[in-house]
C-alpha cells in the first residue's frame, strides 16, 4: 500500500485550531461538540437525568411481581452502577499484580513489534 | 446443487493462484461466499453426499436448521471479511481466507466425526497463514503456538473418535453424553477451540498478531465452529453452564486493563462465547435458539468491531489505546460504525445483542439458576465496560492523540456499513433472525420490563464510567502487557525445564567426574600392582619362580599337617 505520510501527531490541527477543523468531514465536525468546553459535563448531567427517568419508568410502568431479584424496583440500576464500578476497581488492582513491560515476551510475540509498513495504508488526512 | 459447499471454496482456492490481476482474485473472493450462501439456503434438509470409505460411512453434507444457520452466517462473514480485505493482493492471505471459510463450513455440514475431524484440522492449517502473513518474527512464534494448540485439539478429537470406533460405536456426529474417555477427549477438543477457561490463551495470543484483515476473518470461524460442535454434540451438558459462566466473567478484567485494542476484543470474544456455552449447557430448545442466534449476531458485531479497530491500525500503524484517541475528527464514519458495533455487543435496545443474549438470560432465570443468571448480568455490565465503552472511547474519543489519519478506504467503509446495517436490522426486526433458528420460537424481546431493565443496567453503568473517569479511578491506558495463564507455557515451564536441564547437566557432570575418578583410581591401582615395574607385572627370573612355588608347597604342607593333626 502506498504511504503518504507518517502517522505521528499532526501539527496545527492537534491544537484544535478552527482553521483545521473546517477540513474535517462533516460528521467529524458534528462530533466535535463532545469536546467543546463544558460539554463533557453536560453529557454527565444528561446521563444522570436519563438515569432518573429510567428509575421512574421502572417504578411506574414495570410490574414487579415475579418475586425474583430482578423484581425489586431499581435492581438493574444498582446492579449496573455497582457491578461496573467493581469491575473497574478490581481490574485496576489486578494490573498491579499481572502488569509487565511491553517487551516482556520480546522476540516471541508481537507486543513490542511495529506492524510492517508495507502492509498498511498509513495516511494523514492532510497528507 | 447438492455438492458439498466446502468444495466450492476449495475449488476456488485451487484456481486462485493462476488468476492474473488482483481485482479479479478479490472478486472471486466475494463471489464464492455469495454463491455458497445461495446454495446453503437452496439445498433441501437431509443428508447429501454420503459415501463409504474403508468401511466408514462419511456424510459430507448433513443439512438441518442448526447446520444451515451456522453455514449461512459463515458465508456472510466470509463475504464481509473478503470485502473488507479487497485491497489485499497477497496470495497467501487470499487462499487461506477461502480455505479457512470452506473448512469451517465443511465442518458444520459434517454428518460424521471423521469428516468433522478432517475439516477441524483444515481450519487450523488454513487459518495459521493469516497470522504468518504478517511476516514478522513475533508473528511466526505466535503462529507456531497457535498451530500446536489447534492441531492438538484435532489430535484429541481423533483420539476420541478412534476410541469410539474401537468400542463399536457409530461415528455419526450426534448428541453425546460425557462419561467415557472417548467423549471426554472429544469434549476437550471442542473446549480448546471454544477457548474454555485455562485453554483460552491461544485466542488472545493469536488474533492480535494476525494481519489487519486476517483478524477480522479469524474472529468469525474457529470459535463459533466450536460452539456449533458443542451445540450439536453436548446439548444439555450441565458442566457447560458453569464453564460458560466463568468464561463470561474472567475475561472482563483482563480486557479492561489491556492496551492493545485488538486483544481487548479477543478477550471480549471469549466473554461472548461464554454466553453461548451457557445456552448449550442449559440445553432447552429456547436456550439453544439463544446460543445460535447469539452466535449469528456476535459474528457480525464482533467482525464490525475488529474491522473498525483494524481500520485504525491500517491508517495509523497502531491499535494501542495509549497511542490513540480523538480519531473521530477525521475517521468519523469508522467511529460511527464502531459505536454501532459497541452498542450491539452491549445489547442496547434496537441493536442485535439485545434480541439474542436475552434468550439465554431468560432461560437461566426461568430455570431458577439465580447465581448463574447473576453472573451473566455481571458479565453484561462487563461487556459494556470493555467493548461498549473502552473500544470506541479510547480509540476515537478520550484525549486527543493529535493524529489526523485519513478515513478508512471505501471498501472497508462499505464492509463496515453493511455489517452495521445487519446489526441494526437484527435488532429492529428480530423475527428475521428468529425464523432461521433451529427450533420454533415464541419470544418477544421488546417488552417494557426488558427494555427498561436493560437500559437501567447500561445507562447507570455509563454514568459510573463518567464518574470513575472524572475522579481518576478508571485505570489509564499504558504501554504494557498483562500476564495470563499462557505465562505458564510461555515463561514458567520453559524456565523450569531450563533449570531442570541445567541441574541435570550439573548432576551428570558430577556423576561423570566421580566415575572418571573411580576409573582413574582403579587403573592407577592396577598399574601399581600389575604395571611393568611393580610386583605382579615384573619379569621374574625362572629361579625366583621355582623358589616361589617351593614356598607355596611348603605352606600347603604345613596347613595340611596342622589340619590332619
Amino acid at each position: 500500500m502506498k504511504t503518504k505520510t507518517s502517522s505521528g501527531p499532526a501539527q496545527g490541527s492537534a491544537t484544535g485550531m478552527p482553521g483545521n477543523e473546517r477540513q474535517y468531514p462533516f460528521l467529524g465536525r458534528a462530533f466535535l461538540w463532545v469536546d467543546r468546553p463544558g460539554n463533557p459535563l453536560k453529557i454527565v448531567w444528561g446521563l444522570a437525568a436519563v438515569c432518573i427517568v429510567l428509575v421512574m419508568l421502572d417504578v411506574l410502568l414495570v410490574e414487579h411481581k415475579s418475586g425474583g431479584m430482578e423484581s425489586v424496583p431499581g435492581f438493574y440500576a444498582v446492579a449496573g452502577f455497582v457491578m461496573f464500578s467493581t469491575i473497574i476497581i478490581a481490574a485496576r488492582l489486578l494490573r498491579t499484580v499481572i502488569g509487565r513491560k511491553e517487551d516482556y515476551y520480546s522476540g516471541r510475540a508481537v507486543d513490542d513489534e511495529d506492524y510492517p509498513d508495507d502492509q498498511l495504508g498509513v495516511m494523514d488526512r492532510d497528507g | 446443487m447438492e455438492f458439498p459447499t466446502s468444495f466450492l471454496f476449495i475449488a476456488a482456492a485451487c484456481v486462485l493462484p493462476v488468476l492474473r490481476g488482483g481485482g479479479l482474485r478479490a472478486a472471486v473472493l466475494l463471489a464464492v461466499p455469495a454463491v455458497a450462501a445461495w446454495q446453503v439456503m437452496a439445498v433441501p434438509p437431509g443428508v447429501h453426499q454420503e459415501f463409504e470409505l474403508f468401511g466408514l460411512n462419511l456424510e459430507l453434507m448433513r443439512v438441518d436448521r442448526l447446520s444451515r444457520t451456522f453455514a449461512l452466517i459463515f458465508c456472510i462473514a466470509a463475504f464481509l471479511g473478503n470485502l473488507y480485505a479487497w485491497h489485499v493482493r497477497d496470495h497467501v492471505q487470499q487462499i487461506a481466507a477461502l480455505l479457512y471459510a470452506g473448512a469451517a463450513i465443511g465442518a458444520v455440514f459434517a454428518g460424521d466425526l471423521v469428516t468433522l475431524f478432517i475439516y477441524w484440522e483444515g481450519t487450523a492449517l488454513a487459518s495459521v497463514f493469516l497470522i504468518w502473513a504478517r511476516r514478522t518474527p513475533g508473528a511466526y512464534h505466535v503462529g507456531m503456538r497457535y498451530l500446536v494448540i489447534q492441531v492438538g485439539s484435532g489430535v484429541l478429537l481423533l483420539a476420541g473418535v478412534i476410541l469410539l470406533f474401537r468400542d463399536g460405536h457409530a461415528l455419526e456426529f450426534e448428541a453425546m453424553t460425557l462419561g467415557s474417555l472417548a467423549t471426554w477427549l472429544i469434549f476437550l477438543a471442542f473446549g480448546i477451540k471454544c477457548a474454555f477457561p485455562l485453554l483460552h490463551n491461544w485466542l488472545q495470543d493469536s488474533y492480535p498478531a494476525a494481519t489487519v484483515t486476517g483478524t477480522v476473518i479469524l474472529s468469525a470461524f474457529t470459535t463459533k465452529l466450536a460452539v456449533y460442535a458443542l451445540a450439536r454434540g453436548f446439548p444439555g451438558t450441565e458442566i457447560l453452564i458453569y464453564i460458560g459462566t466463568i468464561m463470561t466473567i474472567f475475561p472482563i478484567f483482563f480486557a479492561e486493563i489491556e492496551n492493545d485494542l485488538r486483544r481487548v476484543l479477543s478477550y471480549s470474544l471469549n466473554n461472548q462465547l461464554g454466553f453461548m456455552v451457557v445456552g448449550v449447557g442449559i440445553g432447552t430448545e429456547m436456550a439453544l435458539n439463544g446460543t445460535v442466534s447469539h452466535a449469528f449476531a456476535h459474528i457480525l458485531y464482533k467482525a464490525l468491531l475488529f474491522m473498525s479497530v483494524g481500520a485504525v491500525l491500517f491508517r495509523t500503524g497502531t491499535s494501542k489505546a495509549s497511542e490513540l484517541g480523538g480519531l473521530y475528527r477525521t475517521m468519523p464514519l469508522t467511529a460511527l460504525f464502531c459505536v454501532i458495533g459497541a452498542a450491539s455487543i452491549s445489547a442496547f435496545p434496537l441493536f442485535s445483542g439485545f434480541v439474542t443474549k436475552s434468550l439465554i438470560l431468560y432461560e437461566a432465570e426461568k430455570a431458577h439458576m439465580t447465581l448463574i443468571w447473576l453472573g451473566l448480568v455481571f458479565a453484561s455490565a462487563g461487556v459494556l465496560s470493555h467493548s461498549g465503552i473502552k473500544i470506541p472511547y479510547f480509540a476515537f474519543f478520550a484525549h486527543d492523540s493529535g493524529r489526523r489519519p485519513a478515513e478508512a478506504p471505501s471498501h472497508m467503509l462499505l464492509a463496515m456499513g453493511i455489517t452495521a446495517f445487519l446489526c441494526i436490522l437484527i435488532g429492529v426486526q428480530p423475527q428475521l433472525l428468529y425464523a432461521l433458528l433451529p427450533y420454533e420460537i415464541h419470544y418477544q424481546p421488546y417488552t417494557v420490563p426488558h427494555v427498561v431493565g436493560q437500559l437501567e443496567l447500561l445507562i447507570f453503568a455509563m454514568f459510573a464510567f463518567c464518574l470513575l473517569m472524572r475522579t481518576g479511578i478508571h485505570p489509564p491506558e499504558v504501554r504494557a502487557v498483562n500476564l495470563d495463564f499462557d505465562w505458564t507455557y510461555r515463561m514458567f515451564l520453559p524456565r523450569v525445564l531450563g533449570r531442570i536441564a541445567a541441574a541435570s547437566g550439573i548432576a551428570m557432570d558430577g556423576i561423570a567426574r566421580i566415575l572418571t575418578d573411580l576409573g582413574q583410581g582403579l587403573v592407577n591401582g592396577l598399574y601399581h600392582s600389575r604395571g611393568p615395574e611393580n610386583l605382579l607385572g615384573r619379569s621374574w627370573p625362572t629361579g625366583s619362580m621355582a623358589l616361589f612355588v617351593v614356598g607355596v608347597l611348603v605352606w600347603v604342607l604345613v596347613v595340611a599337617y596342622l589340619a590332619g593333626g
